[in-house]
Parts: C-alpha cells; sequence; structure tokens
C-alpha cells in the first residue's frame, strides 16, 4: 500500500471507526502502518490535515470520548491546543490545530501499534 | 453560540457540585427530548430513580450482575484481580461497576478532565486500560459506559459533571442524554 493511501487511513480513523463496526486497533492494522512504518510522521500526517481540516474535530472527539485512567488526549484549552499524556506524561501546547492534531496522530497510532503487537504476541 | 445539539451546564452549576441524587416519583421523571441546544440553570439537582433501569442489554446487565463478593467469575472468561474481561472484548473494572467505591458520588465528563477531577474527589468514575479500549467497537465501549452508569444509578450515586459544555454527538452528551432517558433530571431545583 503506498504511503499516501496509508496516510489517509490513519487520519480517518475516527471518522471509520465511529461510522463501522471495527476497533480502532484493527483500522490501524488495516491501514496498512506495520508493514510500512515510516508512513507514520507528523509531516505526512500534517499535510493531510492541512488538506481536511474537518477530520480535526474527529480526533478531538475520539479523545474526549475515551475512557481510560492513562493515554494520549488532545484537547482545546484557552485558544491553543494541548496534547498531552495522561497522568504524568508530556504535555504539548500547540497553537496551529492541523499541528497539534498531527502529533496527536503520531502518538495515538504508535500506542495502538504496541497494542497490536503485544495481541499478536500473546495470540 | 452552541451547536445544534451541544448541551451546556452553566459555570455555577460546575461551582456547586457535587449534586446529589434523590429518587422521585415515577411521574414526575422527565423524558428525554433527543438532542437539542439547552443550557441548565443553576442550582442543578440530579435526581435518580431508585431502582435500576430495565433497559439493559445483555451484557450490561451481565456487567452489573458481576460483584467481588462472588469470587467465582464465569468460566472460560479471563479474570484478574481487579479488572473483569466481558466476552465482548472489553473490560470493566467490575469493583466500580457494581459496587462502586463507597463514595457515593460518580464523576462524568470529557477524558482527561473527568478522570483528573474523579480522582481530586476520590469519586467513581468510567475506566477501561487503553489496550483494551482500543480494540472495542464503538457499540462495545457505549454498552460498557451505559453499564456504569446504570450501575451508578442504581447505587443512588451523586453524579459530578466535569466539564461546562458537552459537545453534539459526545459521549458526555450521551451519558448525559442517557441519564435522562432512564430518569435522572437534570434541570434547576
Amino acid at each position: 500500500m503506498k504511503n499516501d493511501s496509508i496516510v489517509e487511513r490513519l487520519c480517518r480513523l475516527p471518522a471509520d471507526f465511529y461510522s463501522g463496526s471495527k476497533s480502532m486497533v484493527q483500522l490501524v492494522a488495516e491501514s496498512g502502518i506495520n508493514a510500512n512504518p515510516a508512513a507514520l510522521a507528523v509531516a505526512s500526517i500534517l499535510t493531510y490535515l492541512t488538506n481536511h481540516s474537518e477530520l480535526i474535530e474527529q480526533w478531538l472527539r475520539w479523545s474526549e470520548n475515551k475512557r481510560v485512567t492513562s493515554g494520549w488526549y488532545f484537547m482545546r484549552q484557552s485558544g491553543k491546543y494541548v496534547v498531552g499524556f495522561r497522568p504524568n506524561g508530556d504535555i504539548l501546547n500547540i497553537a496551529e490545530p492541523e499541528l497539534a492534531c498531527a502529533e496527536f496522530v503520531v502518538r495515538e497510532v504508535k500506542a495502538m501499534m504496541a497494542i497490536h503487537h503485544v495481541g499478536k504476541l500473546h495470540s | 453560540m452552541m451547536a445544534s445539539g451541544e448541551i451546556r451546564l452553566s459555570t455555577t452549576t460546575m461551582r456547586r457540585m457535587p449534586v446529589l441524587a434523590q429518587s422521585q416519583d415515577s411521574a414526575s421523571i422527565p423524558q428525554a427530548s433527543g438532542p437539542a441546544d439547552y443550557q441548565i440553570d443553576t442550582p442543578i439537582t440530579v435526581t435518580s430513580q431508585s431502582t435500576a433501569p430495565t433497559s439493559f442489554n445483555a451484557w450490561s446487565a451481565f456487567l452489573n450482575g458481576f460483584t467481588f463478593s462472588n469470587p467465582s467469575p464465569p468460566k472460560n472468561y479471563p479474570y484478574t484481580y481487579g479488572v473483569f474481561l466481558p466476552p465482548l472484548g472489553g473490560v470493566a473494572r467490575a469493583s466500580t461497576l457494581a459496587a462502586g467505591n463507597g463514595s457515593g458520588v460518580t464523576v462524568l465528563g470529557s477524558y482527561p478532565d473527568y478522570v483528573n477531577l474523579a480522582e481530586q474527589l476520590g469519586a467513581n468514575y468510567f475506566n477501561v486500560p487503553m489496550e483494551q479500549w482500543a480494540q472495542m467497537t464503538a457499540d462495545e465501549q457505549w454498552a460498557a459506559n451505559q453499564a456504569f452508569i446504570d450501575s451508578a444509578v442504581a447505587r443512588g450515586d451523586s453524579f459530578v459533571f466535569s466539564n461546562e459544555f458537552a459537545v453534539a454527538g459526545s459521549s458526555y452528551q450521551r451519558e448525559l442524554l442517557y441519564l435522562e432517558l432512564i430518569g435522572v433530571a437534570l434541570g434547576a431545583n
């Protein structure tokens, strides 16, 4: 699968998740990223999101809908965007929504890939 | 201006929380009106039915029926201390779902705010390990969330809300609408 196609599928993960019946881990696995991890880069995600800014709301929604104690989050706060890891991780304050979202997508997808990898090891 | 379907809790409401859950006559239980713009005036009272709702799906009913007082989980279900793994692939902390932590308070809201507030208050909150959450479908996530709310209502917990706004289409909005649907009134005193 070409990088552009992988990037598109990654950027559309929340939309596909909420409109379908697959888990995020399944969708990440089906994106082709595991065979081509180099496609997961802030620059390429940023380029796609800049041209499809409507997807940023979907990622904000995915983040706020989480019901977990530990994990990455992406939120609006006081006119800027925050990407962080709860409970005690890094916090990025970013003015541009596209860049903040790209930073979140990369971190979140990496987390999904790790979950998928661990799941395969245990299966 | 609020987007269509957004729910707004007033700032005074937020300052006055926590609020108490109290039983009320079924005749006075409001009906859910569906997604619509509205703002709840202050002070807010959250009122719940004293009995558990009857609209459980099979999974949520199963989750609600599970407690740590019964140390014999169903055969073939993975089980570790503090965590019960239901057959649909989701995970629920059974101690929180069934019995709560004894605080009598449950926090709802947006991630990560609701977790931060719940930990400050020592309150109940819904949480699933990320590695399980990411392997659940949207329907499974909501079913688990619904089961948690059902348990909180059945316990008679007070509800505290971590966020003033519930964005249209968000899980937080869905939680608030579900509370109304099962007879929990969100309104002014």
